[in-house]
């Protein structure tokens, strides 16, 4: 700009000179053609003047208009974080980025509301916090989403945690770390992004626990329509039984004795079919006798059954376990083997348990036809007919995985969790405070 | 034939024990000499009845028909004690005879087996019932030590194996593909003979595999 201004003042200034010039001379003393040295270099200094004055204009406006477009990228930057705010303020999250020294770069108001109502002690903190894996373990520090993503490099997308913010009040957080890197290459810092999913989780939650009352429900019911069948029905086809063979032998002739011998063949046969049906309600022998020896029987009647070998190991099972697990695990091995039966056209079963670790794993191989698993191991049970017992599964937090390929058999390995249940709920009690 | 053997029954199904009292006493070989309908009134009335034979149910009410067997046996090691249910499972059998039980009859074919069942054990033998006498239990055959051994790498992955890891889990594990983790499998089930889980893990526990895991 001041470029502009020199050149001018230089134009003006020229321009006085030649107009004083002019005027002093005008009287008509001296031709115009009859100059002296001194008026050529004044004219020569004009004419430099002017010059200078052109360049500093033409300076002027090149400057002017690079100002110009400065200006408006500036502006545009500007325009920029302002959008970047707003998407920022008001996105139904809570962001922060931190330096990988922890200290608070940025955050939006939904972060400072979340941590400040928690009185947290420093707002880049929010690893101070107490929060619980949905399968109950505390993050450390170190096992914190941001500590990850500094420490690997990697992107940690929506894991969800139990969080206890504020007056005792816990909320389900899907927490995930983006790190970024500078030009260099060396990580800069770290955004990480917390959103609240205790509705979803909640209703989860919920709808698990409805589940689980329905299948309780359904147990319950079928437990007790066994132990009636035994117990009574049971009862009463024996007695009937011994009863036509007191008949059968006081019978006063051969033909009578045939008859009767009949009926009590029948009646047998009726005993039969009652405690088939009472096995399928509910075998008596994991009631009595816990998940060993029940799937013990369990393997061998359909190795009998199906007149192929049956290898099982369960000596590292436990004598008894919770009896829900139990109950399920029965329930996964019996459809299990009900699938192999149907569908593998197998030669062997081997079926083994073993509690480790907490965890109840059990295995159910065999070597029959096999089949192409889908893509999506989620669907594996749905695939492999066994969507209620997934649910069943589902229920208890275990997990159900499938290998197979065509022609090598099938492996099903089925996963429950032997702590005590944990329930996690607004008002939390079962985890430390 | 001699004076009736005295025959004490414990079922709590009235019906039940009308018939087999009919039964047993048809021939006049066996007289029964009291009946009880649950657990405690069973003991005090076989400890007090000093019966030759005593025919227990399963089920009870106030216990199981086992642990009458058993405390039945501590007291009165001589009594013959045959059991008589419903229940058909092999357990059943095992945990009877454990329990010090000489005879096993299931009640869906008592009509025509109680009284051959009796005559057994009289003679000093066990009587199981014919229907379930064949599921005696096999238990897994053990393998024998590897005629190869097995390199160190097969034996991590047939050790995480026999543990009930699924091959995704073992090569997440060892950081080593999917494929390989079924190659070493593969090898080392060639090397031990065997195409069974629960094989493996009987040799893993005579290996003592589990006790020391790395």
């Amino acid at each position: 700009m001041r470029h502009l201004w020199f050149g001018a003042a230089s134009l003006v200034l020229s321009s006085a000179v030649a107009c004083a010039y002019l005027v002093r001379n005008a009287d008509g003393t001296m031709p115009f053609w009859g100059y002296r040295y001194d008026d050529v270099v004044l004219a020569l200094a004009l004419a430099i003047n002017l010059l200078t004055g052109a360049v500093l204009i033409v300076a002027a406006r090149r400057e002017i208009k690079s100002d110009y477009e400065r200006f408006t990228a500036q502006q545009e930057v500007l325009e920029h974080e302002r959008q970047l705010a707003a998407v920022l303020q008001h996105m139904p999250a809570a962001v922060c980025v931190l330096t990988p020294a922890r200290d608070l770069v940025m955050c939006n108001d939904n972060y400072e509301k979340m941590f400040r109502s928690a009185n947290a002690p420093h707002l880049s903190m929010h690893t101070d916090f107490d929060a619980f894996s949905p399968a109950g373990e505390l993050y450390t520090v170190d096992r914190w989403p941001c500590q990850r993503a500094l420490r690997t490099g990697e992107t940690i997308h929506g894991e969800d945690m139990l969080v206890s913010v504020g007056d005792g009040e816990r909320i389900w957080l899907s927490v995930s770390a983006a790190p970024t890197s500078d030009s260099t290459g060396t990580l800069s810092s770290v955004v990480i992004v917390f959103s609240d999913v205790s509705d979803r989780r909640f209703s989860e939650e919920a709808n698990t626990n409805a589940l689980r009352g329905v299948i309780s429900a359904q147990e319950s019911e079928r437990l007790r329509i066994a132990r009636e069948l035994h117990d009574e029905l049971g009862q009463d086809l024996a007695a009937l039984s011994i009863g036509l063979k007191s008949l059968e032998s006081t019978a006063p002739d051969a033909d009578r004795k045939a008859k009767v011998a009949g009926f009590r063949r029948t009646v047998e046969m009726m005993s039969k079919h009652v405690r088939a049906i009472t096995a399928d309600l509910r075998p008596l022998v994991l009631v009595d006798f816990g998940l060993r020896h029940a799937l013990e029987e369990l393997a061998h009647g359909w190795g009998e059954r199906l007149a192929i070998s049956v290898d099982v190991h369960l000596d590292d099972l436990p004598e008894r376990l919770p009896e829900t697990s139990e109950l399920v695990a029965y329930r996964v091995v019996q459809e299990a083997l009900t699938n192999v039966a149907k569908h593998a056209n197998a030669r062997s079963i081997s079926l083994t348990a073993r509690l480790n670790d907490g965890q109840l794993r059990i295995v159910v191989e065999d070597d029959g036809l096999g089949f192409t698993p889908p893509v999506r191991p989620a669907t594996a049970g749905r695939h492999f007919g066994l969507t209620g017992i997934s649910e069943r599964l589902f229920t208890i937090g275990g997990t159900l995985e499938v290998e197979s390929s065509p022609g090598a058999g099938t492996t099903l390995f089925v996963n429950l969790p032997m702590r005590e249940e944990v329930s996690h709920g607004r008002s939390l009690s079962g985890l430390p405070n | 034939m001699g004076a009736p053997c005295p025959v004490y029954l414990i079922d709590d199904h009235p019906v039940v024990v009308v018939g087999l009292r009919a039964l047993l006493e048809a021939e006049g070989e066996y007289h029964v000499v009291g009946h009880a309908g649950d657990y405690a009134s069973g003991l005090a009335g076989v400890l007090g009845a000093a019966p030759a034979i005593v025919i227990v149910d399963g089920s009870l009410p106030g216990g199981s028909g086992i642990a009458l067997v058993s405390q039945l046996r501590a007291a009165m090691p001589s009594l013959l004690l045959l059991a008589l249910t419903l229940h058909e499972e092999s357990t059943y059998v095992r945990e009877f005879f454990k329990a010090g039980a000489n005879g096993f009859v299931l009640k869906r074919t008592a009509a025509d087996d109680l009284l051959r069942a009796l005559r057994c054990i009289r003679g000093g033998d066990v009587f199981v019932d014919p229907g379930i006498a064949n599921k005696v239990l096999p238990g897994s055959r053990a393998l024998s030590r590897p005629v190869e051994e097995l390199s160190e790498r097969e034996e991590m992955v047939v050790r995480l194996v026999a543990q009930g890891f699924s091959n995704k889990e073992i090569s997440r594990k060892l950081s080593i593909g999917i494929k390989t983790v079924e190659t070493y499998r593969a090898r080392a089930y060639d090397k031990l003979g065997t195409r069974s889980r629960a094989s493996l893990v009987n040799f893993a526990i005579s290996e003592g595999w589990f006790g020391v895991m790395p």
